[in-house]
């Protein structure tokens, strides 16, 4: 590596480090507390958003589930209903045959 | 113009809503004496909301959900007989036998009476029923309002839950309670 | 952080080493602040996961060199290769000879982008060819070649150059 040491060292002066310019430092420090505040905006608007997305979500998951559970509800009642029909009729029925021979007419 | 329109079309609609329910007043005095309620008033808001189930309900329960709109069911249980007077159920009578409706049966006693009657629609289509049972210790309304008869309803036997028994003169020849006794053996 | 001086101070302390390489291996000094404030940028955002100084300074270097790397790539891509891109000269003062710098500088700028990013580290940074290899992520004999190559070429330019002066 050391086969031209004239050379090398005309090439480390031509390549020195130099200072940087007077400026760069506050161009620096700008840029990265201009980035430190878009960021945290961004960030805090990230959550919003995924916030708001979740209630959403949630909302609306929850509104599915309620809205199932008295749909299963009303079905039960609806069956409920029928069934003591059903049995006001037969227990008619019954105390007419056994109070007073009549039968049910057929409707339709 | 059109808000006129569409606010005649809303209140006729709230007053046919309103006509198919039964005025069920009458029976709120009792029901603090009463040792046991059912109350049951679906709409056809609530079965719209049913029918939201779709292919989970029974195909039967799907069948009804498209043609019945509202079914109102009260009952009341008392320990003892009387609990209240054959006033008090008169009021109950007249505030329900109210509408389009053809007695099937009518009979009064000296502590109660039972009405059955049939609904008709504005063209003398079946449109449900009305069935008022009062005894000593126990009252029942039930109301349908749609396309349910009593044969549709004999023909529920064995399925949604209703017990499988042939209505009809030869099966019902028993003593008064004993198809309630069967039914709860078979729940 | 640990004991990590504060970002700003790190930028006062860096800032010079970040540029020159920028400067040297772009040729432009626009484009050297730019790359210079990207690479501090980029450091303020990976500042959590540094342990200690030495291993920031490593990063800055790393990051910068590869960074010129690509922005030749880039630029060669555009507008292809041309030392139109490199300024005649950065006078300095100094007993050096101006013109011999000028050509020193423009031959590096017209190596190709890694071989020119190398040289900058090796005669700038006066790193030794392992380190080069692992902040290039490249083999240690590659480097040595390429350093090898880049001497034996600019010889050669000093050469044609002597030989072209006047003699007397």
């Amino acid at each position: 590596m050391n086969e031209s040491p004239d050379l090398e060292l005309q090439l480390r002066e031509a390549l020195r480090e130099t200072s940087a310019p007077p400026l760069l430092r506050a161009r620096i420090l700008n840029a990265a507390a201009s980035r430190g505040r878009r960021s945290s905006h961004a960030v805090l608007w990230r959550r919003i958003v995924a916030l708001a997305a979740l209630l959403t979500i949630g909302s609306f998951g929850l509104y599915r589930w309620e809205q199932r559970r008295r749909a299963e509800a009303v079905a039960e009642q609806f069956k409920l209903a029928l069934r003591i029909a059903h049995r006001e009729v037969l227990e008619v029925q019954a105390k007419l045959v056994v109070e007073v021979p009549v039968q049910l007419p057929q409707t339709n | 113009m059109i808000k006129k329109q569409v606010f005649a079309v809303l209140l006729m609609s709230w007053l046919a809503a309103a006509a198919q329910e039964i005025d069920l007043r009458a029976l709120k005095a009792l029901e603090a004496k009463a040792s046991e309620t059912t109350d049951i008033n679906l709409g056809p808001e609530q079965i719209k909301l049913m029918m939201g189930l779709g292919s989970e309900l029974a195909p039967e329960l799907q069948g009804l959900g498209k043609t019945v709109e509202r079914v109102q069911v009260k009952t009341l249980q008392f320990d003892k007989e009387g609990a209240y007077t054959l006033a008090e159920t008169e009021k109950l009578r007249e505030s329900v036998m109210t509408g389009n409706l053809v007695s099937l049966i009518s009979v009064k006693k000296k502590n109660g009476f039972t009405e059955i009657a049939m609904r008709k629609g504005p063209k003398g289509e079946n449109a449900g029923f009305l069935i008022v049972n009062v005894e000593p210790t126990e009252i029942a309304v039930v109301s349908i309002v749609g396309q349910l008869d009593l044969s549709s309803l004999a023909k529920l036997s064995g399925k949604l839950g209703v017990p499988n028994i042939q209505m009809g003169p030869a099966e019902t020849s028993k003593k008064k309670g004993s198809a309630k006794q069967e039914e709860e053996e078979l729940f | 952080m640990g004991d990590l001086p504060e970002f700003a101070e790190l930028v006062d302390r860096y800032q010079g080493m970040v540029y020159s390489i920028a400067l040297r291996s772009l040729g432009q000094r626009e484009a050297a602040e730019d790359l210079a404030q990207e690479v501090f940028l980029s450091l303020h955002e990976h500042l959590h996961g540094l342990e200690s100084e030495d291993h920031v300074r490593n990063w800055l270097r790393r990051t910068a060199a590869n960074r010129s790397i690509d922005e030749i790539r880039r630029r060669r891509y555009r507008s292809g290769p041309g030392l139109d891109e490199v300024p005649e000269s950065f006078t300095e003062p100094g007993d050096s000879d101006p013109l011999l710098l000028a050509l020193l500088r423009s031959t590096v700028a017209a190596l190709p982008a890694e071989a020119r990013v190398l040289t900058v580290l090796r005669f700038q940074q006066e790193l030794e060819p392992g380190e080069i290899a692992a902040t290039l992520n490249m083999p240690v004999a590659t480097v040595k070649s390429r350093i090898h190559r880049t001497l034996k070429l600019l010889r050669g330019k000093l050469e044609r150059r002597t030989e072209a002066r006047p003699k007397g």
